[in-house]
Parts: structure tokens; sequence; C-alpha cells
């Protein structure tokens, strides 16, 4: 697979007076593991949420799999292949762990098109997301309300609708936000063992999670890209290490 | 052109008359975000016992003390109810919670003062004769009530804008937490403020009352308007508030006095209607003006005019 | 699953024979009313929970698509006639148009500025009835011949038992499709939209798209609600458009519990009850509906079926002793402060219609003199065990070990 899952030319963001996104130009090719990173407020939020069309850019263009999105929204995103998990666990609360990955396998690319799929239950939604139960690790949780899962479990659903919907581009926003050592290392094990073919673009402030997934790297500061490229080439970058690495982890 | 102007000035009365309701509805959902549908209750309120008052100790005392009243009245709703149901989070209970308090101040309203229309008596002292003004006869209790209208917005908006506790408050709203750290007692401004803008409803009751008589329905019919104003301004802004208020009254007052039917406008756009429809007149359509702008604004500008926060 | 699907049967056993049994027993004019009465307001009540409890849309106008339904059916009835059974879904269709455009104006937002144009556009179309005589027939309203329309076999539909036939079918029929449609994939995705919409739509569905369907279909049962009550009364008025009717059905809705399925028809059957029975005994039944609103409102917001099991938990044989004392005590308190309430507004209105008449006496047959100190006495001594009770399951909670119980 080759081609551009996520090209970025130019994106601007503004709001008001303050300008949160610099000229950003960002390349993530067709199932790589990308990680951005970069110190808080460095804007990579609104980066995910331009990408993922929830925000319009003031300049710039999105191209996702070859077709631009012109500021047409979320919905035409994530037609596009786009899906995505929040920062603050965004999941369905009152309905059952299981009803939330159905809603997700209702999206599917072959499964949106099929209108009756709103009307009556169908066995391949049904059995995608027993699927994704399964390989995110909730199945004793089945049944019970998302609102009530512990906060671990609660990531996990998060990133397990964003694979139930099918989606070839997943944007992960800090997955291990939150969790210990080893909730952390079991979670990025358990990114890695869903996305397999998939493109994934994480934003994470746990390095050893960064070094230990990342095939490529960028570096966000104050909504400019310092620096892009292989791990070991940003662990040695001094523009990086001056700006981001050597302030802290 | 002399009625012209006759309607002009009706229309920035009844404008104003509106603005002193929506005033104390928008601070209340600018302090605490919640749409309160009893607002125009505490109006009526204002009213009946202004009328009660008054009719014991003058038209002063009213002024004075209805308000306090329903201040605390307000205060104590807020503090016990309102506090409750917010815990909770989403707006829909704290709709549902201030519609149930219209419904109850409503029935509350027909117990203790009766069904039967009470009419509020103009104040001796702006009872005489009307101020001839560029060749207009301006009735005195009119001009006293645009001006307390005029006045509570500079006061409200001064308030806001200028004075600390304004700030405080406004900080409070985007911020809660912070200015809870910095020590100040959160909930009990909101309290405070929410029984501000009640008694603020009553004030406008108590003045507005002389102007029509004092009914049951009189939350019902004068509390939509009052939403939909708010609403085309723009939820949480005063001068939202205002321009939409002048607006209605201008629209209405001015429908209300037309001779025009829709078979007129229509024949002028070229457009044939079943007569059952085009005899309609626009005197008659004149209720449905705020409401019509309402959802044409909605539509057009879910915000408001004027407004900053969107829900949903 | 068993078991779910036996009470599953049960309740709409019950349901059923709660329609069918009264008026089989007491086939009298009155007591069909009532009924006629409750089950259209069952079915309006549990078509506005399609959008209050499924999809989270609150409206303050849904009569609005209930009487323009019935106006239409009317219209059709009088114009092109045909079976009086079919009638509803004339207006069913019709309540649905309506809905559909209104949806387009009001559902690209949910939360206050639905909410807002709601009741706006709900303020207009009640305003228009009133406006325009030819299509809302005026003050009279447009009134209709049940026995008028092709009869089926040997039924002409002028009798009330006949006409109550079609209106318990109809409301019987209208609930299992509502039930149906709750159980769709739809419905969940409108809960899905409920609960994050900015979610649904990262997911790829247009929250706007499932508002929409499901206002379409809310209205399209408020307009079978709106037609049975034409069957019933044989005239539709401007009434059954009006702000009063929205609230009513809001209410009906709160007070039954827009968490499951069946409790807006329980809301609907306790709303009739007092608006028709209690009405006929009390002046003072709308003062206390607006109490029961208020109290469910803050303190009972899972409405009358989120208590109903909590009490049944509570009263069962193993419960333990601390959780069924506070249940008591929470009973015990509710029923004093009814007392106090019922005294109170009571007296009250004896004193005021003694101030308007001459006569204040209360409680009718027992005759208690609003002027004497003895009624008031009793409310006040009942407002007061009534909050000692509280307190105690009040201290009874909080010295309870366990999880706590939320709604009550």
């Amino acid at each position: 697979m080759n081609g551009n899952a996520i090209a970025l030319h130019g994106i601007v963001q503004r709001f008001g007076a303050q300008t949160v996104l610099d000229g950003i130009d960002l390349s993530v090719s067709a199932g790589e593991r990308h990680a951005l990173i970069g110190p808080n407020g460095a804007g990579k939020s609104t980066l995910f949420g331009v990408i993922a069309g929830a925000t319009r850019p003031t300049r710039g263009r999105v191209v996702l799999h070859g077709v631009a999105l012109r500021g047409r929204g979320p919905v035409v995103a994530s037609r596009l292949g786009i899906g995505r998990s929040f920062q603050q666990t965004s999941a369905f609360a009152r309905l059952s762990v299981f009803d939330n990955l159905r809603c997700a396998a209702l999206h599917a690319p072959d499964e949106r098109r099929r209108w009756w799929n709103r009307l009556r239950e169908s066995a391949s939604v049904d059995r995608a997301a027993a699927r994704v139960l399964h390989d995110i690790g909730l199945d004793a949780r089945r049944d019970a309300p998302a609102g009530a899962l512990g906060y671990a479990e609660q990531r996990a659903l998060d990133l397990g609708i964003a694979l139930a919907s099918g989606a070839r581009t997943l944007l992960l926003d800090e997955p291990t936000a939150g969790m210990n050592r080893d909730q952390a290392a079991r979670m990025i094990a358990l990114i890695r063992a869903t996305t397999q073919g998939r493109t994934v673009l994480m934003i994470e402030h746990d390095m050893d999670a960064v070094f230990g997934f990342a095939e490529r790297i960028t570096v966000l500061v104050r909504g400019t890209v310092v620096a892009t490229g292989a791990p070991d080439a940003i662990r040695a970058d001094p523009a990086v290490r001056a700006a981001y690495l050597g302030e802290g982890a | 052109m002399h009625a012209f102007a006759l309607q002009a000035f009706n229309g920035l009365s009844y404008g104003l008359l509106l603005f002193m309701l929506s005033a104390g509805l928008t601070l209340i959902f600018s302090v605490q975000g919640v749409l309160n549908f009893a607002h125009a209750s505490f109006y009526m309120l204002g009213a009946y016992l202004g009328y009660s008052i008054a009719a014991r100790a003058g038209f002063w005392a009213a002024l004075v003390f209805a308000p306090l009243a329903v201040g605390l009245l307000g205060a104590g709703c807020e503090r016990w109810l309102l506090r409750r149901v917010q815990a909770r989070g989403g707006h829909t209970s704290e709709l549902l919670l201030t519609f149930g308090l219209a419904y109850l101040i409503g029935e509350g309203a027909k117990l203790l003062w009766g069904l039967a229309p009470l009419p509020a008596p103009v104040p001796p002292l702006f009872d005489g004769a009307p101020v001839t003004v560029f060749g207009l006869a301006l009735p005195r209790y009119r001009l006293f009530m645009m001006a307390m209208s005029a006045t509570m917005l500079v006061a409200l908006g001064a308030l806001l804008r200028v004075s600390r506790i304004g700030l405080v408050v406004r900080a409070a709203l985007a911020h809660r937490a912070a200015v809870e750290a910095l020590g100040y007692d959160v909930p009990r401004m909101m309290t405070g403020l929410f029984g501000a803008g009640t008694a603020l409803a009553a004030l406008a009751g108590v003045i507005g009352a002389p102007l029509a008589v004092i009914e049951p329905a009189l939350a019902e019919t004068v509390g939509s308007v009052v939403f939909a104003i708010v609403v085309i301004g723009g939820l949480g802004s005063l001068g939202g508030a205002f321009v939409a208020s002048l607006a209605v009254g201008f629209a209405q007052t001015f429908a209300a006095a037309s001779d025009t039917s829709l078979r007129d406008i229509v024949q002028w756009a070229g457009i044939a209607l079943p007569d059952s429809v085009a005899a309609v007149s626009i005197a008659q359509l004149a209720p449905l003006v705020p409401y019509l702008l309402l959802v044409a604004v909605l539509v057009v500008r879910p915000r408001g005019l004027f407004g900053e926060r969107v829900d949903g | 699953m068993d078991n779910r699907a036996l009470t599953g049967a049960l309740r709409w056993g019950l349901f059923a024979a709660c329609l069918a049994l009264p008026a089989w027993l007491w086939p009298h004019g009155a007591v069909l009313g009532y009924l006629a009465q409750t089950a259209a307001l069952v079915v309006l009540a549990l078509s506005y929970n399609l959008q209050l409890g499924t999809t989270g849309l609150l409206s303050f106008g849904h009569a609005a698509f209930a009487g323009l339904g019935a106006f239409a059916a009317a219209h059709w009835f009088n114009h092109v006639g045909g079976p009086l059974p079919l009638l509803p879904l004339v207006g069913g269709v019709a309540g649905a148009g309506f809905g559909f455009v209104a949806g387009l104006l009001a559902t690209r937002r949910a939360g206050t500025v639905f909410a807002m144009i709601t009741l706006g556009l709900g303020e207009c179309v009640a305003a228009a009835a009133w406006s325009v005589p030819a299509w809302f027939g005026g003050l009279g309203g447009v009134p209709i011949d049940r026995a008028s329309g092709t009869p089926w076999g040997a039924w002409q539909f002028g009798a009330q038992t006949q006409a109550y036939t079609v209106i318990a079918a109809w409301c019987l029929v209208s609930a299992l499709a509502m039930h149906a449609l709750t159980r769709t994939p739809l419905a969940r995705l409108a809960n899905a939209v409920r609960d994050n919409p900015a979610r649904v739509a990262a997911l790829g569905t247009e929250p706007r798209r499932v508002r929409l369907a499901m206002v379409t279909c809310a209205s399209f049962f408020a307009g079978i609600a709106g037609t049975l009550t034409l069957i019933d009364v044989e005239i539709a008025t401007p009434d059954s458009v009006s702000m009063a009717r929205s609230a009513t059905v809001l209410i009906a809705a709160v007070i039954g519990g827009t968490g499951t399925f069946f409790g807006p028809a329980a809301g609907a059957v306790v709303l009739t009850a007092l608006s028709v029975v209690v009405a006929g005994v009390s002046r003072a039944w709308a003062l206390y509906l607006g109490v029961l609103f208020v109290a469910v409102v803050v303190a009972a917001p899972r409405g009358i079926a989120g208590i109903v099991p909590t009490l049944a938990h509570a009263l069962r044989r193993d419960a333990p002793a601390a959780e069924r004392w506070r249940v008591l005590c929470g009973v015990g308190a509710c029923v004093f402060w009814g007392v106090a309430i019922v005294c109170a507004a009571e007296l009250g209105y004896a004193w005021r219609f003694a101030q308007d008449d001459g006569t204040g006496l209360a409680f009718g047959a027992w005759g208690i003199d609003a002027d004497a100190p003895a009624g008031w006495a009793v409310a006040c001594s009942a407002a007061g065990i009534g909050t000692l009770l509280w307190g105690w399951r009040a201290r009874l909670t909080s010295h309870g070990h366990g999880k706590r119980e939320d709604g009550r």
C-alpha cells in the first residue's frame, strides 16, 4: 500500500486573535504508525480536530486518502476513512458496551450503505461488534452501561468504538492518559494488535509508549512542526531536545 | 404622520416593558446557564403582590417590597430546588423544573388571588394630564415606565461590565472552579443573582401592572413572548435582549394597528391565496409576530442575533 | 431470556386488559369516555417519549402535531369519507408531514434551542388555530359524525362502544409499533445522539438526520393520538393544538418516567385520573399536579416507573432491614406531606371561595370550616410528621452501607 492516508498542506488555525496552528505540513503514509508529540498547548488536539473535520482550518488543505476534505465536516471525514478516539472518553454512557460497539459497527464501510440495518438487527453488524468486543478484552462487561466502566475499560471502549467503525485511519488522542505503566503498556499492546494493516496517528505524552510503538514521529511545538522522522533521528535532533525532550521526560 | 408617531411611541413603550422582563431573564441565563421558564410567573407574582401591598400601603411601598419578597422566594427556589437538579447535569432537567415552577406559581396565584382579573390603579403621581411632546400627548405613567426600563438597562449593563461583582460573575460563568478556589462562595453568589433576577421580574410586574389587568393568564401570555425575545436576541446578551425587545415591540404594535390583510400583501407579490386565508388581516397575526421572528432567527442563526453560547 | 419474554408478555397482557376489561365490565358513557381520554393520552405520551426519552429532545409544542392530525382527519372524513377505523392512519400521516416540516426547522440543534423552536412553532400553530376559521373551524371547531363513514360489517360506529373499540385497538397497535421502533438500531442511534452527538457525527451519521427521523415518527403517532380524541368527542377544536395540551403531555411523560417504555403511559393514566376523577371532587387538582411534577423532577427523576421497582425491591422477602425502613420512611413522609398539602390546598380554596361566594367549607361532606384553626393545625402537624420521617430516612441512608441508590 502506498499513497498517503493523511496529507496536510499549510494548515493554519486561528481562534480570534490566537494562532494555534501556524502552517502545518504533514503526511502520513497508509499503514504507517505515526506519533505526534509536543508540549501541552502545542495544538495537537486541535490538529486532530482539523484532520477529522470537526474544525474547519482558517487556511490550508486536508487530503484524506487522496480526496480533499474541503471543510465538509466530520461525517464526510469518516466516510473518507477517518476514525477517532478522544482525549476525554467519549462513549455513549447510557448504552451498554455491546450497544456502543453495535452503533459503531453500523458505520463500517460495507454496512453503512445498507439502510435496512437501521430498522432490523443485522447478524453481520452484531458479529463485527462481538469481534471488536473480544479484541479489546471487554467480553465480561458486555452488558454493562458504558458510564459504569472503570477508567482503563472506558479507554479501551473508546478505542473499540473507533475500531468497530471500520476506519482505515485511526486518530488516537492520548490513549494512555491517566494510566500507570502496566496499563499503558497493555494499552499500547492492544493498539498494536488491533490495528494491523491500518494507519495510526497517535498523540502521546508517554515517551516509552511513543518510542516503542511509532515508526515515525512528528514533534509539534507552539503550532509548528519542529521535526519529523524516524524515532532515532528525533531522539538525536538537538532542536527537539531543546524544545521538548530536554525539558521533561 | 401623527398616527405613525403615536404608534412608534406605543411600540417603544411596549418594547421597553418587554425589555424590563427580558433583562432579568438574561441575567439569570448569563449566571446560571439556565433559561428560567418561571420568569414570567415571578413577574405575575410581583404584579399580584404589588397590588396587594399597594392596596394597603401605597404604590411606592409596593415598588420596594414586592420585588424584595419575590426575590427571596426566587433565591429560595434556587437554593433548594434548582441546585439539586443542576447537580444532575444537562439543561433538560433545569428547563423541566422551571417549567414546573411556572405551573405551580400559576396555580398558587389562582388560589391566593382568585380567577378574576384585578385592575391595578395608576399611582396618583402619574395620573395627571398627558405630557405634550412635539404635538403628541404621551401618558405620564408610560413615560415613567420607559424611564425605569432605560435605567434598568444602564444599571445592569454597568453592573455587569464595570463593577467587581460583575467581573466575578462573568468569571464564575466561565471557570467556576477557579473562582471558587479564589475564595468566592460561588453557590451563594448564584443564589443571590437568581434572586436578583426574579426581583427584577417582580419589579417589572409592579411597574407594568397599571398598564393592563392582572390575571392568572398573565404569565403565559407574557412569558412566551419574553422567551422568544431573549432567544432572538441571543441567550446571555443584554444588548441583544434590548434590540430584540424593541424589534418585537415595534413589529407587534405596528402589525396590530395595521389595516392590511394577507390578500393585500400577496397581491403585490402576485400569488393567489384561498379566500379564507387571504382574508386574515395582519392585525390578527400580530400575536404571532414574536414567534415568527423566533423561528426565523433560530433557523438562520441558532445562537440568536448577539448570542455567544450554543447548546447541543 | 425466557424470563424476560414472560414478563414482557405479561406487561402487554396487563396493558391490553386495562384497555379492555373496564370497558367490558362497565360500558357506560362516562366510563368509556374516561377510558378513551386515557387511551389517547397514553398514545400521545408514548409518542412524546420517542423524542424526549429516546432522542433527548425536549419539545414544548408536541400537541400541535396531534391537533393538526386531528384537523386533517376531520376534514378528510367530512369531505372524502371512508371507514372510521382507518381514520387514525390519515391523522398519523398528516401529523408526520407537519412533524417533518417542523423537524427540518428545529433539528439542527438539540437542547435549549430545539425546545425554544418548538415553543415558537407551538405558539404559532395555537394562535393560527384561532385566526383561520376555514381550516380550524373557529370557536366551534370542526365536527364529524362518526356514523357517516363507510360501515364495517354491521358496525356504523355511531355507538360509543363501537367507537371505543376502535380507539382501544389503535391504542394497543400504536403502543406495539412504538415499542418495536424503540428496539431498532435506529432507536439505538437516537440514544447515541442523545448521549453524545459529536461522537455520532465522528462515526459518520449526521445527528440531525436521526433527530429528524425520530421527530417524524413521534409526530406520526401524535397524529394518531389526536385522531383518537377526534373519534371520541367527534370534534376537533383549537384546544387540541393548544400549548396547554402540549404541557399536559410533557407533564404526563415526565411524571411517568422517561427512562422506560411504559413510564409515560403510567404518567398518562395518573394525569387523566387527576384531571377527571380528582377534578370532580376538588378544585385544587391542578395544584396537586404541579406539586407532583416538581417533586418528581427534583426528587424522583425516574418518575413513577422508577419508583415502583425501588419499592418492589425493598419490599421483597430478603431485603435488608435498613433498606426496607428507608423506603417505608420515604413512603410515609410522602403520605404525610400529601395530607398536609391536600389539607392546605382544600382549606385555601375554601377560604378563597368564601371570599368569592360566601361558603367556606372544605372537604364536602366533612364540612371543615376554612376559618377554624383545626384544619390548618392538621395540615401543619402532618407536614411536621412528614419532615420528621424524611429526616429519619436521611439518617438511615447515611448509616446504611453499600452503594447509594440514585433517583431517591
